[in-house]
């Protein structure tokens, strides 16, 4: 072994960072040694043996490409008889399908068509968020392409997409990044810096990415490690991907031709991935390219991902490589190479249902981008007990909390809130997506302002309204803010209104709350004895006031004091209900702040809830009924207007007022709520040991 | 590197690693160790030490054709695909001249090595196998025979009314060369009950193949794994052949088998997995340190995996091979033929040296 290479050992070992030579110097490294070195760094940041995939469908929107890529073999000319646009009930009948299936998600890509306007794209994704299925799409070729032609730009386009409710982007047409190679290779697609610049961008605005290596083409190793290397150096910026898929080009039936590179190959080239991508998540075989055996065994190769139950690969498929793996085929695959299967969303989320309990944050949740300068940072240590990695990961209590670099305050808010700062120019720091012992939490992005660190997070998804209001999951929510030091919260939401002299477009404070929900979890400690703790306030009276003081000269009217009353939903109440509940006292009617509220009490947060009415509750003011409109006609234009106003004016109001909610100095309990368990021993004094 | 880090995380491994430092024999126990650690890596470590010790660089292939002249077969074994009873629509026995047709129209191509195996026929005559080895030798003198497994010799033994040591010296006079590996299956009487039951036993294959060896003709052994033997019945599997390696020394190769169950009688079962494949491959060079060869069938297992063996303790992955029946109708997904250059290419992307051999592992130059 030489000596750049026997270096590349001793730093892989000791957890250091590889230089560029020393990536270069492991391609001559023997199989077995890669492959025991890329398996020690993947139980570096995954420590269970847990592999996951994703049960999703390829579908291929069109074939009609004006690219003509040399290893295409699934791409048609526009004006070819085997071109083909899927049509919506072919579409329809397909996700229906997913969805039976099991199915989470689609993996949505297509050829590059001439004359398909951008709303045919927005379409496609709302159409197919409309059946509750995610969206991976558009991989960055199509993107430069879509925003080429619509001349909107990449954030635009990207921005629109994500407003019709894409998920995430696939790593595809990265080949390799080498304008060299990508000349020779694809003269007609994105340069590499131009994809890149499409990730660089969706990382931004807040949506992740994959990404993938096409090898065995024209390349040298050397060009592959210089391909690593540019997603090593983009990843340090923006910590946005979340898995890397090296896979083998297939030969048949393509312009380019040639033999396809083998197994042994293709094993070196993942190891090698592994080692070198220390700040990429997730990395995933590809058993399209490689077939079963190969996969399973990859591994062993540093792979903890075994890639998705395709239920349709067209593009490999037209090379005539068609391996079909089934979702029981995938879990006895994993299974009997000694690691538990776990289904994930394309988010690398637990889908529910799963056969263990997710853990808390860890490597593999990570920062996004990472908090540390990523010298030194490259990899956390192994966990005591054993090189096997196959110990449970630590609970993470050793860590001081609140950690040092504590977020004071925190926002929940609407859809996609985050985004309200990103256009503003705040500074962004980006986003943390963690794993709580109550499963996953939405991602919190944070931002800093004027010295002031704060948490945004979007109770109902990032896109469209993908968490409808009895399906959130407070409790992760709740407890990754408080994980990341967080001790108060200003509640954002949009109820209707009871009492008429709230009108759409104004602002309430409310001081009570009126909880008619059939639907918790409302405590934290079901069945175990602390909760039963005393609501009056109910809002941290604090924050209220500092909130109030704060609102002072805000342009639309304030009201100080109201009830919120609190329904199950998803859907909106009856006539009756609405009768109900005023008669009872209620002001406002909403489907959010219960049991959020009651549950960040618990974890004694302070939680104050700021209320812009949206429309007047059924029956409060005579409405036609409108179908396919949101509240089906329930609100005036008018009216909608005005609330459109104070959406417009949110992010402005919103940097106003958490300053404020930071520096509240006046006197709470909030702090104490759960002084009396602690005094009995039943919890400890450290909060995180309340959950074992 | 030679020691054990980083290339062991099973710690359960680190006696076997002694072991196979110090050049000791292995026992039943440390075979089910290495069949029960989950570390792939760390016994395809071992088995490649072993390998390397043995052939350094070199993995060998063969250009052979394969020649399957009947597949009527009176035993059904459950996990068989290709055995037919006669009078089944798809029963087919090639007549004399058809097989001479066959070789002749592969004459210009270099093959060193004719593999002849079929079921076991009701009332093919004797002279028929005789006549078979005669005609091929007159059309290829110079060709070697590996034919008939240690089923077939003992199933021709009771056609013919002789022994099987005259049986074999017959054919041998008549060219045989050397006798392939299978009808082993695994030496379980609880398998053999259950699977195919009125196949030769255990012991009726190990004496036919000790009775060729004293005879001068050298054989191989297989396993077929990956239905319902345990590992216990694997390993031990592989020590009755190492036992009789002992005594008679005169096996060749020893090739693992991965069962395809679709068309058999256990088509619920799965087929193995890579994991399965490779381990079975490591363990038995570790097993097996008498044998000189392993040999990675690609045709069964696939050529990725088969170039992969040849880093967990196999140093041979078979022939060329054109027409090859008997697999193929189990359903393998694995392409029928592959040119040298692509066999050659798949070898040294294993970093391993091509070497072209004949039946005997002499080198072609
Ligand atoms: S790879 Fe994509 S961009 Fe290239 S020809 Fe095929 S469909 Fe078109
Ligand atoms: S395995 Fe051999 S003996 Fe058994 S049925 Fe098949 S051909 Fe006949």
């Amino acid at each position: 072994m030489d000596r750049l290479a026997a270096t590349a050992v001793e730093k892989i070992l000791a957890g250091e960072r590889l230089s560029p030579m020393e990536a270069l110097a492991l391609w001559d490294l023997d199989l077995l040694l890669l492959g025991s070195l890329a398996r020690r760094v993947r139980f570096r940041l995954h420590p269970e043996r847990v592999v996951t995939f994703v049960s999703d469908r390829n579908i291929n929107y069109t074939n009609i490409c004006l690219s003509g890529c040399r290893f295409c073999a699934f791409y048609r000319p526009p004006g070819h008889p085997g071109g083909y646009v899927l049509s919506r009930e072919e579409l329809a009948r397909k996700l229906a399908e997913t969805r039976e299936l099991g199915g989470t998600g689609i993996l949505l890509q297509g050829g590059l068509h001439p004359d398909l306007p951008l709303s045919f794209y927005e379409d496609l994704v709302a159409f197919i968020r409309g059946y509750g299925l995610q969206v991976h799409g558009f991989s960055p070729p199509e993107i430069v392409f879509f925003a080429h032609q619509s001349g909107l730009g990449l954030k635009e386009v990207l921005r629109r997409l994500m407003a019709a409710g894409l998920t995430s982007i696939p790593g595809g047409g990265a080949e390799i990044l080498c304008d060299g190679v990508r000349r020779l290779l694809s003269p007609g697609k994105a340069t590499a810096a131009q994809w890149l610049q499409v990730m660089e961008t969706a990382h931004r605005l807040g949506l992740r990415t994959t990404a993938t290596m096409m090898f065995g083409h024209l390349e040298t190793r050397a060009e592959r490690t210089e391909h690593l290397l540019k997603l090593r150096e983009l990843q340090d910026r923006t910590g946005g991907f979340t898995a890397f898929i090296p896979w083998t080009f297939q030969p048949g039936g393509t312009a380019l031709g040639g033999e396809a590179v083998g197994a042994h190959e293709y094993l070196r080239t993942l190891a090698v991935s592994r080692l070198v991508l220390d700040n990429i998540p997730h990395l995933q075989v590809s058993w399209v390219t490689q077939g079963d055996k190969v996969a399973q065994v990859a591994l062993e190769f540093g792979a903890d991902d075994f890639g998705s139950t395709m239920i349709e690969e067209n593009v490999v498929a037209a090379t005539g490589v068609t391996f079909r793996l089934s979702r029981e085929e995938i879990v006895r695959l994993i299974s009997q190479a000694g690691y538990t299967p776990r289904q994930r969303d394309h988010l690398y989320r637990p889908v529910e249902g799963n056969i263990r309990e997710a853990r808390p944050a860890q490597a593999s949740a990570g920062a996004f981008p990472p908090e540390t300068p990523p010298e030194g940072a490259a990899a956390p240590q192994p966990p005591a007990g054993g090189e096997r990695g196959n110990s449970a990961c630590p609970p993470g209590t050793s860590a001081p909390w609140p950690p040092p670099d504590a977020i004071p305050v925190a926002l929940i808010a609407r859809v996609g809130a985050h985004r309200d700062f990103l256009d503003r120019g705040v500074e962004y720091e980006g986003s943390r997506l963690l794993t709580t012992p109550f499963g996953q939490a939405n991602p919190v992005h944070v931002f800093r302002q004027g010295g002031l660190r704060f948490a945004v997070l979007s109770r109902h998804g990032e896109a469209g309204y993908e968490v409808s209001a009895p399906f959130v999951n407070d409790r992760a929510n709740l407890y990754a803010l408080k994980t990341l030091g967080v001790r108060r919260i200003l509640a954002w939401c949009a109820p209707g209104a009871i009492n008429p002299a709230m009108a759409p477009g104004h602002l309430v404070v409310p001081h009570d709350i009126l909880d008619e929900t059939t639907h918790g979890p409302y405590t934290f400690f079901p069945g175990r004895g602390p909760g039963f703790i005393r609501h009056q306030p109910v809002f941290c009276p604090s924050l209220r006031r500092a909130l109030l003081a704060a609102l002072e000269g805000c342009p639309f009217p304030v009201h100080d004091g109201g009830v919120y009353a609190a329904t199950t939903g998803p859907r909106l109440e009856t006539v009756a209900e609405i009768r109900k509940l005023k008669l009872l006292g209620g002001d406002l009617v909403g489907q959010t702040l219960v049991p959020e509220v009651f549950l960040a009490r618990e974890l004694e947060l302070c939680y104050v809830a700021l209320c812009y009415v949206v429309n007047f509750a059924e029956g409060v003011a005579p409405r036609p009924y409108q179908p396919g409109v949101l509240f089906e006609g329930l609100a005036t234009e008018e009216e909608t207007a005005r609330v459109q106003a104070v959406e417009a004016a949110f992010g402005e109001l919103a940097l106003k007022l958490l300053p404020a909610l930071a520096t509240a100095t006046e006197e709470c309990f909030c702090s104490r709520l759960m002084e009396r368990y602690r005094r009995r021993g039943d919890l400890g004094e450290d909060w995180r040991t309340w959950f074992p | 590197m030679t020691g054990p880090e980083p290339y062991i995380s099973d710690a359960a491994l680190l006696p076997v690693y002694d072991k196979v430092m110090a050049q000791e024999r292995l026992d039943f126990e440390d075979g089910l160790t290495l069949y029960r650690s989950p570390d792939l890596l760390g016994v395809g470590f071992l088995a490649n030490l072993v390998r390397r010790r043995l052939h350094g660089d070199r993995a060998y292939y063969i250009y052979n054709q394969h020649l399957n002249y009947s597949n009527v077969c009176v035993n059904g074994c459950r996990f068989c695909a290709f055995g037919k009873p006669k009078g089944d629509p798809q029963a087919y026995e090639m007549s004399l001249e058809e097989i001479f047709a066959k070789i002749e129209a592969r004459l210009h191509e270099p093959i060193t090595e004719i593999h002849i195996v079929g079921g076991l026929h009701p009332d093919l005559p004797f002279s028929y196998y005789l006549e078979m080895l005669r005609g091929i030798k007159r059309l290829r003198p110079t060709v070697h025979l590996q034919a008939f497994t240690c089923v077939e010799i003992a199933h021709l033994a009771e056609l013919a009314g002789l022994s099987v040591a005259d049986t074999l010296e017959a054919l041998k006079e008549a060219g045989l060369g050397s006798l392939p590996g299978g009808g082993a299956e695994v030496f379980s009487s609880r398998i053999r009950r259950e699977l195919c039951p009125r196949k030769l036993s255990p012991e009726g294959w190990l004496q036919v193949a000790q009775t060729a060896h004293r005879l001068g003709l050298r054989t191989n052994a297989t396993m077929l794994y990956g239905h319902l033997e345990t590992l216990e019945e694997r390993v031990e599997h592989l020590l009755r052949l190492r036992a009789a390696q002992d005594e008679t020394g005169g096996f060749l190769t020893f090739i693992p088998l991965a069962f395809h169950p679709a068309n058999t009688g256990l088509s619920h079962l799965s087929h193995t997995t890579g994991f399965d494949d490779l381990k079975t491959i490591a363990v038995a060079r570790l097993m097996l340190d008498n044998f000189p060869h392993i040999k990675s069938f690609w045709i069964m297992i696939g050529p990725k995996l088969a170039q992969l063996s040849l880093t967990f303790g196999a140093d041979d992955i078979d022939g060329t091979v054109i027409e090859e029946r008997i697999t193929h109708m189990a359903g393998a997904q694995t392409p029928t033929g592959l040119p040298r250059q692509a066999l050659e290419r798949l070898i040294r992307e294993a970093g391993c040296e091509p070497v072209e051999r004949d039946t005997l592992y002499n080198v072609i130059s």
